[in-house]
Formats: structure tokens, sequence, C-alpha cells
């Protein structure tokens, strides 16, 4: 049996692209991930593409015959999970950039706005045809609506892009997360699914969710599975990178601690803002990585974090000493190189967290 | 147009892409040195050996390219024996993760080695004497027995690899049981129909999987120890 027919090869490319983003869903989550917003994004991704192949996969199928109405309302929500894909995408790249949930809900507005309008748009025109309208049974003619929407589409895919591209640019890899990897497929997607006349676009959008999993998987090794903050491993990283001057970060403060390290990691959990970015290089030292260099601010956090682990020794048996707290910034060549010097004749003495090698 | 030619380029360049991706993101894990590290990265050869094989036929098909009555047998038998290669070396590398004792891994090899070898010197008969089977049409004469070359040399490693994957992986994680089940069922039924050439792309996503159980599992092991 043969079949060399447009409509079977696009079906082909969405039952693969079905088939990987189930598998992706399906692969076992670290614990942490369960409640982290950057899990719950990529599975609207994966619903999207699921989605959106399903529907290619109704609409090739040829179920509607010559019958317009139904084609163009699987047409309209095919669009709007392409477009929901997108938004999805957006929202991880902000939250995967800036490790932050107040962050992304300033800017979640700004995000849905021009999905909204789309969608609102493509819905009205399955009733009243205001983006194309039908001439026969086979031949639609677009309205300036359709074209004025047409590029709003296109901006929701190449401003993600542009936005990958400046954050990368900025902030590198710090996040462990490959903007590169993740848009090129993406990108051959869509121009295939133009150039083609074959649907390649969630083939496309799946081989790019595979690569985010692969980035976010790849990041666990840098995580201290006791504690849920960074290992040394990573610190190591983070030294290099701010030596170079890349990355945000602009100071860092550095609390030395005696007993329970695991009941210290909970109060620095409460004590600083959501996102924080913390390395735990050993037992007895934490290091809180912070994007502010101001240190007034750093002093202030730091006695925080103090009181915080006076208050957990009245209200738990298991005892912290919180010995002291010593805060950097990275104002100039000079500050940066003697805050690695601290840091790194400090924790040159502790029993190292987390691995070197897997 | 082309359609099994251009399907075809497209899965070979998707399947390369996710491949190569692997290689990156594994680069790590090589370092470490064990021999299901190094089997798993002469996976990732042997498939992308596949992509590329069937992408230059694919090319040749879309573009109209003559590849010559010499050269197109011998890009044909490196695709066959590279995914030979691959179902061998699946099997190898199952073993290994499965921590079967070594003795009992050095006793399978040289069963799980017979098919492989009769494909291969089925691959070597045909492309220096040509008369075996047919690789244009695929389609082998011998005697009154005609069966399709492709079928015959694709679905057999397909089946061990198959059987292999779901045992492995209802004993790593039933939750991934799912995905790996269907997609050997659309595999199977894909190749049948065929659409586009399937098996490197399908082979990826086999050797994608594995891969996300492998960073699982040296993450559980770390926390463990």
């Amino acid at each position: 049996m043969i079949m060399f027919d447009d409509i079977f090869v696009t079906l082909t490319f969405d039952l693969v692209a079905i088939l990987i983003i189930l598998g992706l869903c399906m692969t076992p989550k670290n614990p942490d991930e369960k409640n982290n917003p950057g899990t719950r994004i990529f599975m609207g991704m994966g619903i999207c593409v699921i989605a959106g192949a399903v529907l290619d996969i109704i609409s090739g199928s040829r179920l509607f015959g010559d019958n317009l109405f139904p084609i163009i309302c699987l047409s309209t929500l095919g669009e709007i999970t392409v477009i929901g894909f997108m938004f999805f995408l957006l929202l991880y790249t902000d939250y995967s950039f800036f490790r932050s949930r107040d962050h992304l809900r300033r800017h979640f507005a700004a995000y849905l706005a021009p999905f909204a309008f789309i969608a609102v748009i493509v819905i009205i025109n399955a009733f009243a045809g205001i983006l194309y309208t039908p001439v026969d049974d086979q031949v639609v003619t677009p309205t300036v609506l359709y074209y004025a929407v047409g590029i709003i589409e296109d901006l929701y895919l190449f401003i993600p892009a542009a936005y990958f591209l400046m954050c990368y640019v900025k902030y590198g890899n710090r996040k462990f997360f490959h903007p590169l990897s993740i848009c090129i497929p993406i990108l051959c997607g869509v121009v295939l699914s133009i150039v083609t006349p074959f649907s390649v676009q969630f083939l496309g959008f799946a081989t790019g969710l595979a690569f985010l999993v692969f980035s976010r998987i790849d990041s666990w090794r840098f995580i201290d599975v006791k504690t849920g903050f960074y290992n040394r491993a990573y610190l190591e990283y983070v030294l290099k990178m701010i030596a170079d001057k890349k990355g945000s970060f602009k100071g860092m403060i550095i609390a030395d601690i005696e007993g329970d390290h695991i009941a210290f990691s909970r109060v620095l959990k409460e004590e600083l803002p959501s996102g924080s970015e913390v390395v735990v290089p050993d037992k007895g030292r934490f290091v809180y990585l912070a994007d502010s260099g101001n240190m007034t601010e750093l002093d202030a956090l730091a006695s925080l974090i103090g009181l915080g682990a006076e208050e957990h020794d009245e209200d738990h048996p298991d005892k912290i000493l919180f010995r002291d707290a010593v805060c950097s910034s990275f104002k100039d060549d000079e500050a940066i190189q003697a805050a690695i010097r601290t840091l790194k004749l400090r924790i040159n003495s502790g029993s190292e967290t987390g691995r070197e090698q897997i | 147009m082309n359609y099994y030619g251009t399907a075809s380029l497209i899965m070979d360049g998707t399947a390369v892409f996710i491949l190569a991706g692997m290689l990156i993101y594994t680069s790590l894990y090589r370092r470490r040195g064990t021999i299901a590290d190094k089997v798993f990265f002469a996976l990732i050869l042997a498939d992308i050996i596949a992509a590329v094989s069937d992408g230059i036929v694919s090319v040749s098909d879309v573009f109209g390219i003559s590849l010559g009555s010499a050269l197109h047998p011998v890009i044909y038998s490196v695709f066959f024996l590279a995914i030979d290669a691959f179902s061998f070396l699946f099997c190898v590398y199952q073993m290994y993760r499965m921590k079967w004792e070594k003795g009992r891994i050095s006793k399978m090899i040289p069963i799980l080695c017979i098919p492989e070898l009769i494909l291969v010197i089925l691959l070597f008969v045909c492309v220096f004497t040509g008369n075996l089977y047919n690789l244009y049409t695929g389609v082998i004469t011998l005697g009154n027995i005609s069966v399709s070359a492709y079928y015959f040399l694709s679905i057999a490693p397909m089946i061990i690899c198959g059987v292999f994957t779901v045992c492995v992986s209802f004993k790593q994680s039933r939750q991934i049981l799912i995905p790996i089940s269907l997609l050997i069922i659309v595999h199977i039924c894909l190749t049948v129909a065929s659409v586009s050439n399937v098996t490197p792309l399908f082979l990826s996503i086999y050797l994608m999987f594995a891969h996300l159980l492998i960073m699982r599992d040296s993450f559980y092991g770390e926390a463990v120890g």
C-alpha cells in the first residue's frame, strides 16, 4: 500500500508530533518542579501542539466534504492553537530568564492582549466572515482585516524569537535555557509549512519542546537535591560568568551557619523573594546571588535572614546557629575580584554538596 | 512534486537535529566512560548515519540527481547496515541498563549477532552481485519467494528494538510505557503505509525517551546516594 499524498504526509508529521509531546508530558518530573509555573506553562504548550495536530488531522481527513463552515471552524481553532503555543512560549521565555512570578504577572496582560485580539477576530470570522468571504464552495476572498491579523500573527511568531535573542545576548545561557535550539526547529517548521504542501509546524513545535525538556533536565545536575538550591558545580559556573561580566548578578550574600542546613534552607525560602538564586557550596554555607548591587539593601536582607533563623529556633527543635553574613557588590572589576577571592577562601574549607561528576 | 522524497528529507533533517542535540546534551555522560554511555553514543552515531544516508537518497529523489548504479545500492546498504547496527546496539545497551551480569551479556551477544550477520551477508551479496534482490525496487527474488526487502530489513530490527524497549520501559517507568507502545504501533503502521521513510526519525525518538530516562535516573541516583 503506497500513499503519495500531501494529506497523508501531513498526517504522519502530526502523528509524530503528538507522540513526541505525549512522551515528553509523561516523562517523570523532578518533585520540586510539580508546582513550578514553568512546568504548567510547558503543559500548556504541549496541549496546544496536541490540539493543533488533532485539528490538522481532522481537517485533512476530508470528513466534511465541500461544506465550508466546519472547515472554517476547524481552521479557526487551528489558528488559535498556533497563537496559543506562541503565547505560552512567550510566558515560558519570561519565566526562564527572570524566574519571577511577579515579573510574569506584571507582563501577563501585555503578552495576552494580541492573543486575545486574534482569538476574538478569528472566532467572529467563523460566523460573520470578516476575514474572508466565501465566493463559492472552494474560493474565498480575503478582506483587509485578514491581512492585519496575519501581520499580528507573524509578529507573535517573530517577537518571541527577537525576545529570545535579546535575552540570550543579555544573559547568555544563565538559566540553562538554550534559545537557539528551541527557536530553530519552530521556525523551520513554520517555514517548511509555507514552502511545502505539508503542515510541518506541529512537528517543529514538538521538536522545539523536546529541546526545552533536554535543557530543563540538564539543569538538574546543578541542583542540590536535599535543599533544592544550586550546588557547588553551579557556583563555579556562575563565578566564571561574573568574572566575564555576563549575567544579571550585581551582588551576593555569603551566610555561614552551624546546625541543620536543610532547616536553614527552609528559612531562606521564606525570607527571600520567590525565584531567588541560592547556592549551597557546602553544608555550613549559603550564597545568595542578588540582582541588586545596593549594599544597604543587601545588608538589610542579611539581617532579615539572621532574624528568620532566630525565629525558626524558637519554634523548632532543630537548631540553627547563624554565625555571620558577608555582603558584596560587583560594582567594578576590583570589587568583583575581591568578592570572588572572599568566596573562594570561605568555600575551600567546606564539605562539598552536589556533584562535580554525575 | 516528489512527496515521498520531500517528506523523508524533512523527517531525516528532524532526526539529525534531535540527534545532534542529544550528542551535545550527553557530552558530560560520555566523560563518565561506562560501557552503557559508550554504547549510547554509538547508537546516536548509527542513527545519524542512517538518517544521513537516507537523506542523500531523498535529496537525489527530490532534485532528480542520479547517484549512479554503483553508488545507489551502496548508500542503501549503508542505511540498512546502520539500522541493523542500531538494533543490535540497542539490545546491548538495554542489557547494560538493566544491570545484567557480564556473563549473561556475553552469552546473549553472539545470539543477537546471528540475525544481524545474516542481514549483513545479504547486503554484501546484493551489493557485489546484484543477484539476490533489487535495492531499487526492494523486492527479493529467490526461487518462488518474493518478499519486499525493505520491509524484511526494516521490520526485523524494529521488532527487536520494540520488544526490548517495552520490557525496559515497563521495568524503569510504567508512565512512559504508553507513549513508547504508541510509538512502536505508529512506526509499524507508517512503515507499512509507506508515506515516507520514518525509521531514522522514530529511532531518534526512541533514543530521546531513553535519554530522558537516563537523565532522570542520574538525578535520583544522586539523591539516594
